[in-house]
């Protein structure tokens, strides 16, 4: 996966200061004719990505072009809205799958309905539905793509299934109302966090057992590894507060302190910079943390959609996307300027976002 | 053990941060650890207006509530009536004598409306013995309005219990909602900013078209059991912020366990000294919020710990408590010091 430079553009900017205006302008077109001679192909690649938004209440998908903000597609999974829903997604890291959390609006019953439904974005079809009974709320894929693990809400279980076979790799216990789930960079581990027993569930994917129950933030909604794989974020909707677990002893070494109401859901990590971004379900907002001191630096609200749940940020760290599942769309953000810069209309009750490279059809 | 500096500072960085930040910002208060047994009595007490605003609603045609309204004198009044018997028993058994009014109008499929509104001047008159002026701050109010639209018969899981075990459950959370909006509009409206008045009215419509659209039950309830819990919590969410008052107990779990230990030592001295009433309200106390936000995760970690507490509290608010109530209440209260300690 190519990540953008964009401590590039920052010398690129500061190399520019006191350059003329019709000088820049030169050297703008030079460049753009630079570019235009080497093939666009390798650059729209690097610069465009694939944005996944679950509308939960309209069961469908919603695919945004990242260059353009636009809806480019539009991806039915049940066909029966209000009866069945998508929630949670992963996409495969090369792009060329997405897995979404599937199930009914009866979060304590283990129906048919619950599956990690697999849909191939060169065609948008389904392509298959795994059986994962338990209503899983969130999926995450292995790094190496073999696997998808999920949150099984209404059975507190975690579990584990081969995506080319479907088979099941392992299930096991984990804390009532199962939600957020992550699998380490390295693969070793699956954190699974549970809202109602306030706890993070540690799972050694090497062993196939269950390490421990972290006690986190009230109500945690969801988890994710830093990229480096040192610590694991977990958002508590009720604490309004991330816990950071250091995953070398799975044990909590701080407690980001958000307030009182503020209700953070799901998060991103930054791919290029110290940043961790959370989304404010009740609150409309995004709180961005400086994950070097654990101290919030800003709170976005202004342009905000309405009671944003899901967020992600694309892999070249230039735009983040939240679900707002109040007002059917997805709010762009500028990650560097930290500004709202577009809504897009969605469906119904955006649940979701991901974030996946545009895979190549050879 | 090995420590990775780099760890070492970020975790010296954030206690800075988090202390620096936290003397800015003045701390909010917490009701349910100042006040914890007031506002017990006073979610008893609303319990009673929520219950008697569904039966003024079902106005006369009582289907299946009749299984519901009991709960009046079986499990409401209990939470308070210790203490109302202590200030006044003259009051406390009129009250218990207006509630079994009500309770056998409605399962006689009587009309209620007399017998309700002499139950209502009763105990507006128990409200006032047991909560003192000083005690109803507006962080208390907030408390006992999170209580209402989250705990057990609340507007939140009368909703959950309608769907997922007896239909009739459901007037009782209607009833709730009527109680909530009641005090929102008496008590604490005049205390939100613009904005919060208009979430909170945003909310209201929602419990009002799509949860609680009448206070009887639809025939089957077969969307999302937690269709009230979205809403609920977010107007938690604002009575947090308007009160400046932490209303969820449960962000600091071993606290909550301590308190419940504590809660719970004056009632064991009651059972003790033979005050069956007064014993009992302190489980009730203590019950409620155990439910609610320990069992399951003691279950998960430390179930040695919650299968007999569990069993305790069950036993001790039953009909058939156990012989030796004050034994049973220490054990109790051990298992609980023990939860403190683990958490």
């Amino acid at each position: 996966m190519n990540i953008a430079p964009v401590q590039h553009q920052r010398h690129a900017r500061t190399r520019t200061r006191g350059i003329g205006l019709v000088a820049r302008t030169v050297l703008l077109f030079a460049a753009l004719a630079f570019a235009l001679a080497l093939g666009t192909t390798a650059a729209q690649d690097d610069d465009r990505f694939f944005v996944y938004i679950s509308n939960e209440y309209s069961a469908d998908i919603s695919v945004i072009d990242s260059s353009t903000d636009t809806v480019v597609a539009t991806i039915d999974i049940t066909g029966r809205p209000g009866e069945v829903r998508p929630r949670g997604m992963a996409v495969s890291p090369d792009g060329r799958y997405i897995y979404v959390s599937v199930s009914d609006f009866m979060p304590t019953v283990e129906t048919n309905e619950d599956t990690i439904t697999v849909i191939d974005v060169l065609t948008n079809e389904v392509v298959n539905r795994i059986a994962a009974g338990g209503n899983p709320e969130r999926v995450a894929a292995t790094p190496d793509g073999t696997e998808v693990w999920a949150a099984l809400e209404a059975i507190a279980q975690g579990g584990g299934w081969n995506v080319e076979t479907g088979e099941e790799i392992a299930t096991f216990r984990v804390g009532i109302e199962a939600e957020g789930v992550d699998v380490s960079p390295d693969g070793r581990w699956v954190y699974i966090s549970a809202e109602t027993t306030h706890t993070v569930t540690v799972f050694d994917r090497e062993n196939l057992e269950v390490v421990k129950h972290v006690l986190v933030g009230n109500r945690p909604r969801e988890v994710r590894f830093a990229h480096d794989g040192s610590v694991a974020y977990v958002s508590g909707e009720v604490g309004g507060n991330v816990t950071v677990i250091e995953t070398e002893d799975h044990t909590v070494i701080a407690t980001i302190d958000l307030g009182l109401d503020s209700r953070p859901v799901e998060m991103a990590v930054d791919p290029v910079r110290d940043r961790l971004y959370v989304v404010g379900g009740g609150t409309s907002a995004v709180y961005v943390i400086d994950t070097t001191t654990y101290e919030l630096i800003e709170t976005i609200r202004e342009g905000m959609g309405r009671r944003p749940w899901g967020i992600a940020i694309t892999p070249d760290g230039r735009k983040i996307y939240t679900a707002d599942g109040l007002s059917d769309s997805s709010t762009v953000i500028d990650a560097e300027t930290l500004t709202v810069i577009g809504q897009i209309q969605t469906g119904r009750g955006s649940h979701s976002a991901t974030v996946g490279v545009i895979p190549r059809e050879d | 053990m090995k420590i990775d500096p780099r760890l070492a500072l970020r975790s010296l960085v954030a206690s800075i941060v988090l202390v620096v930040g936290s003397a800015a910002v003045a701390q909010p208060a917490t009701p349910f650890f100042d006040d914890t047994m007031a506002v017990s009595h006073a979610f008893g007490l609303e319990l009673i207006s929520s219950r008697l605003n569904a039966v003024e609603a079902l106005d006369g045609d009582y289907g299946g509530y009749g299984g519901q309204i009991t709960k009046l004198v079986s499990r409401d009044i209990r939470r308070f009536e210790g203490s109302l018997t202590a200030a006044d028993p003259a009051l406390a058994a009129e009250l218990r004598d207006a509630l079994q009014a009500v309770v056998d109008d409605v399962v006689a499929g009587n009309d209620a409306s007399a017998s309700v509104a002499a139950a209502r001047a009763v105990h507006a008159r128990a409200y006032d013995t047991l909560i003192d002026a000083d005690t109803r701050t507006l962080a208390f109010t907030a408390m006992v309005l999170a209580d209402l639209l989250l705990q057990d018969d609340g507007v939140a899981e009368a909703y959950e219990d309608a769907a997922e075990d007896d239909l009739w459950e459901f007037p009782s959370g209607y009833g709730a909602l009527v109680q909530v909006k009641a005090i929102w509009n008496e008590r604490v409206a005049e205390h939100a900013s613009a904005s919060q008045v208009e979430d909170m009215e945003e909310m209201f419509a929602f419990l009002d078209t799509v949860v609680y659209p009448s206070v009887r039950p639809p025939p089957a309830i077969t969307g999302d059991p937690e269709e009230a819990e979205g809403a609920t919590q977010r107007m938690t969410g604002i009575l947090e912020s308007l009160a400046n008052a932490d209303l969820y107990p449960s962000r600091d779990l071993g606290r909550l366990a301590g308190s419940l230990a504590d809660t719970l030592a004056p009632a064991c001295d009651a059972y003790a000294a033979g005050d069956d009433l007064t014993g009992v309200e302190g489980v009730y106390a203590v019950r409620n919020p155990y439910r609610k936000h320990l069992r399951r995760l003691l279950d998960l970690i430390a179930p040695e710990i919650h299968e007999p507490a569990a069993a305790l509290l069950d036993e001790l608010i039953s009909t058939d408590p156990p012989a030796d109530k004050a034994a049973a209440c220490l054990e109790l209260h051990e298992l609980l010091v023990e939860a403190r300690g683990i958490l």
